[in-house]
């Protein structure tokens, strides 16, 4: 018997939630980026979940995924980037003690 | 059969995924992220979709991760258990996370969905590829993105760069 679509969207809830509190409750900022990706990958689940269950004949849901990845790299690169740049400038990832706007 | 697999899988993620956001090592907690990773590659792979599965393994296993372990190394902090993980927010943090998973399992549940198992495209590799490169379909986007990959990489070279002696 195969999996229904609840049982996949339940579980990309459950990942969706874990990313939600590594977001909420990391004090490294690379642990927050760790989170986004976890929630990124939720949302793929749910669009591939979707897309077999509802209509398998068109592409949508695979186009989707390809984008989401891309835009998924791309935030890493990014947030990576920024994060060593943050970590030059204040000698520390803490997202709690980077609460100045200052140079 | 198929069932076993997907409680396999689903058990796979979600506690790798848990131990990825406790773990106090961040490098520890990076290496975790593997198997969640894996497991949504194989969750891909159950629903019929072997080209995304292969890109999901290539593109977060292999070049995300590495990134982020690379990250990690360069910063400090990697293996130092006196720092704190996390912070004051911690036991709220895992409240709002329960409350959205529980409003998620509601909605899920309370809605009855109109599946359709219609056999899968003979090919789904093939079609993707054509569907991303016509004109019809999703060559904007795909183009879109690839302007995207362009600006992140520039973007990620200029923020990075060591700042001019001055």
């Amino acid at each position: 018997m195969h999996p229904s679509l609840e049982q996949y969207l339940i579980l990309s809830a459950a990942l969706f939630a874990t990313g939600v509190f590594g977001v909420l409750a990391r004090r490294n900022a690379v642990g927050v980026l760790i989170g986004v990706e976890l929630i990124l990958n939720s949302a793929n689940i749910n669009f591939m979940a979707f897309w077999r269950f509802i209509s398998p004949h068109t592409m949508e849901g695979q186009a989707f995924i390809v984008i989401i990845i891309t835009a998924a790299a791309a935030e890493a690169a990014v947030g990576l980037a920024l994060i060593m740049a943050i970590y030059r400038q204040f000698g520390t990832v803490d997202v709690d003690e980077i609460h100045t706007l200052k140079g | 059969m198929q069932q076993a697999i997907f409680y396999g899988l689903a058990a796979t993620i979600v506690v790798s995924a848990i131990m990825t956001v406790s773990l106090r090592n961040m490098a520890h907690a990076a290496f975790w992220l593997l198997p969640t990773l894996l497991g949504v590659a194989g969750v891909f792979l159950t629903l019929g979709s072997e080209f995304l599965a292969a890109v999901q393994v290539i593109l977060y296993a292999g070049a995300i991760l590495v990134l982020l372990l690379f990250a990690l190394m360069l910063t400090h902090g990697l293996a130092e258990p006196s720092i704190r993980a996390h912070n004051k927010q911690k036991i709220i943090a895992a409240f709002a996370a329960a409350a959205v998973l529980g409003v998620l399992a509601r909605a899920v549940t309370s809605q009855s969905w109109e599946v359709t198992l219609a056999a899968l495209p003979a090919d789904s590799t093939a079609a993707i590829g054509r569907a991303l490169v016509d004109p019809r379909q999703y060559l904007l986007h795909f183009e879109v993105a690839s302007v995207l990959l362009l600006a992140a990489i520039i973007g990620a070279i200029v923020v990075c760069r060591k700042p001019k002696e001055s």
